[in-house]
């Protein structure tokens, strides 16, 4: 297996079953039946109170929510909000301490379109990211993955969906989920009450305008570049010649241009700008960090379902082994990105800050806070440790489900605290969404698949992979 | 730690294959592995991938050295933040707890730390390359250049040295050497037809 010179490299054709059909057609229903399930029986939206010690200020619109009383409290003893009352711009530090200013109780259907988002911004992240594992090998000059290369290309199909979800959300209930949308049809002018000077000043980028170029664009450059490197490909499948290779470096090495500073902007805009008064610079890389280890985690199962089913007969545990070592490094990645974001701003406690994970702390997230740090960072850490776990399918399947429940919960927590607050919920409407997803890019991308080739047979590397070899 | 199967100075007597191929090299390691014969190591002038395989290497032990090492590091980091930060002398620093997540990069950092040297470090010591250590004997001049050679040892009673010069030099070899007591003995290169039967 190791040194034999001549393994024959030939075309697999894989087969849609009708059995996986129906797994995917049951996850779409169950899910479907839950969604619906979860928004008839949405609690009614309470009208916002204020806790009962606190006076509210009637003159400033200025309402606090119960997660960050305390911190209200402790500004307006200290100091009365000059900026409100006096309409002028002075104590910009001060006023930055009440973070984001609840407005008011979200309508219930914002619990439906915000878990649409989190979904869409999921399978966004997860598409684009196989998009980049593709164009990565041809930049990497890598061969090790070319046998299953055809997974991420057919997974990156799926960027289309992904993006349209999350500019339908910003379009149907944008103004509920991004408060500087509402802040931004107010029309204030400098000194009315309620006038936000944070905002104001990133008004400049945060704008309806700017943001919706952004996500049309990005996406829309990412999709050409997807559909000329997937069609590279599929033509050199069939016609063969090291020229298709040799296009796909340039293109790959473009599309990285537009991938890593694409994706920045998206993660500002879609969901760094959820918590508008709030930054970090680095959000960016945190979300890669987040795609990039769940799409290598869906990667592996879809390998892992096709090794099964008789698919990559030229796919060893060597492949297997070095996807596991990929989830490995990027849990630990991810986790170091985690700790670097969070210890700067536990350490420095400055209010306009740790108003992020102030809210994060306490309770309805305080759960999905460890929740998400056993799954992500724990399990995979102490699981995948060992060589042989890694060369293991159901260790490498049980880890990678974990790794795909833990950014799922990570990104959770990253919408609903800056939208739903205290109206969100983890319920039928939840879970049933996040398996309809599931269901639906089983199907999308098992369908691309069978559409083609398993193997890209002409791919210059196609041998070497097939030689892969890591080691005793 | 130190495994004599891969110290070639100890042995009486050490047969040397000389090959030039690669692809021919990994299989007839393969082959005189399979027949049981002693081998002692490899030398190849670049690295070979299914070499360890094909030689019938037990899996590195290296790998638990490094855990443990690790672990050193992280006690060494965990109790050198516990002794300064809480026993010896508290010290509380923009109203932090004094022991908690301020004690994540030390920890981090000695623990990679302790892991990096400490594999490196068993490394060299598993393959006796240690600073100061004597460069071993060499084989062949040309085996840091071109040529890549197999270390068989012939000591044991049993050896059938013809057979497995003429399987060497079946399998493609160039040259094939023997180092006794009294220095180097050459096999004559053995004639080989199409069939890979020995004429001569």
């Amino acid at each position: 297996m190791s040194h034999g010179h001549d393994i024959h490299i030939k075309q697999e054709n894989f087969v849609f079953s009708s059995k996986t059909k129906n797994f995917c057609y049951a996850l779409m229903v169950i899910g479907a039946v839950l969604t619906t399930i979860g928004i008839f029986t949405l609690p009614k939206a309470e009208p916002h109170k204020a806790e009962g010690h606190q006076t509210e200020m009637a003159a400033t619109e200025h309402h606090s929510d119960a997660a960050s009383t305390e911190h209200h409290m402790a500004a307006e003893e200290q100091a009365p909000n000059y900026q409100n009352i006096h309409g002028i711009d002075t104590f910009r530090d001060n006023e930055q301490i009440h973070g984001v200013p609840a407005e008011h109780a979200k309508p219930i259907a914002t619990r439906i379109w915000t878990n649409l988002l989190l979904n869409g911004y999921l399978v966004l992240l997860i598409s684009i990211c196989a998009l980049f594992f593709f164009a990565l090998q041809y930049i990497a000059n890598a061969g090790w993955a070319i046998l299953l290369i055809r997974i991420p290309q057919a997974m990156s199909t799926f960027l289309p969906v992904g993006a349209l979800i999350i500019l339908a959300v910003f379009f149907i209930d944008g103004e509920n989920i991004y408060h500087w949308v509402h802040y931004e049809h107010q029309h204030l002018a400098k000194g009315a009450p309620g006038f936000d000077a944070i905002l104001d000043d990133k008004s400049w980028f945060l704008n309806t305008k700017l943001i919706v170029g952004f996500m049309v664009v990005i996406p829309l450059i990412w999709y050409l570049f997807g559909k000329k490197l997937r069609s590279l490909s599929y033509r050199e499948d069939s016609e063969g010649g090291l020229m298709f290779f040799k296009k796909s470096i340039t293109y790959s090495a473009a599309f990285t241009i537009f991938f890593g500073f694409g994706l920045s902007i998206i993660t500002w805009v879609v969901m760094m700008s959820v918590d508008a008064h709030w930054y970090s610079t680095m959000f960016s890389l945190y979300n890669f960090a987040t795609g990039w280890v769940t799409c290598i985690a869906i990667i592996a199962l879809f390998v892992l379902y096709l090794k099964r089913n008789g698919y990559l007969t030229l796919v060893t545990d060597e492949h297997i082994h070095d996807l596991g070592k990929f989830m490995f490094a990027f849990s630990i990645f991810w986790s170091y990105l985690w700790l670097s974001q969070f210890l700067l701003i536990w350490y420095a406690n400055i209010p306009e800050e740790t108003i992020y994970f102030y809210k994060r702390w306490e309770m309805p997230f305080k759960f999905h806070f460890f929740f998400s740090l056993v799954l992500n960072f724990l399990i995979p850490f102490l699981v995948l440790m060992t060589r042989d776990a890694k060369r293991n399918p159901k260790i490498l399947t049980f880890v990678a489900l974990c790794i795909i429940v833990g950014h799922w919960d990570d990104l959770y927590l990253m919408i609903m605290p800056g939208t739903l607050d205290h109206q969100t919920g983890l319920g039928a409407l939840e879970i049933g969404m996040t398996i309809f997803f599931a269901g639906m890019f089983i199907f999308w991308v098992l369908t691309a698949l069978s559409k083609k080739g398993l193997v890209t047979v002409n791919h210059p590397y196609v041998e070497e992979s097939a030689h892969h070899d890591v080691g005793v | 730690m130190i495994d004599s199967k891969l110290y070639i100075d100890k042995n009486e007597t050490v047969m040397f294959g000389i090959f030039e191929n690669p692809d021919k090299f990994l299989d007839t390691v393969a082959k005189v592995n399979a027949k049981g014969a002693n081998i002692l190591d490899c030398y190849t002038p670049f690295p070979l991938h299914g070499i360890e395989k094909a030689m019938g290497l037990k899996r590195s032990r290296l790998p638990i050295g490094s855990f443990i090492c690790g672990c050193i590091g992280f006690i060494c980091a965990f109790s050198l933040q516990y002794y300064i930060m809480a026993y010896d002398w508290e010290m509380v620093i923009g109203n932090k707890p004094s022991i908690g997540v301020s004690w994540m990069p030390v920890l981090f950092e000695l623990t990679v730390l302790f892991t990096a040297f400490g594999t490196a470090i068993l490394f060299f010591i598993r393959n006796r390359m240690l600073h100061g250590k004597m460069p071993m004997e060499r084989i062949d001049m040309r085996q840091t250049d071109d040529r890549l050679v197999i270390a068989i040892a012939t000591d044991a009673a049993n050896t059938n040295k013809s057979e497995l010069s003429t399987m060497l030099f079946a399998g493609g070899a160039v040259e094939v050497k023997e180092r006794t007591n009294h220095g180097y003995e050459d096999f004559s290169e053995v004639l080989i037809n199409n069939n890979g039967t020995v004429i001569a």
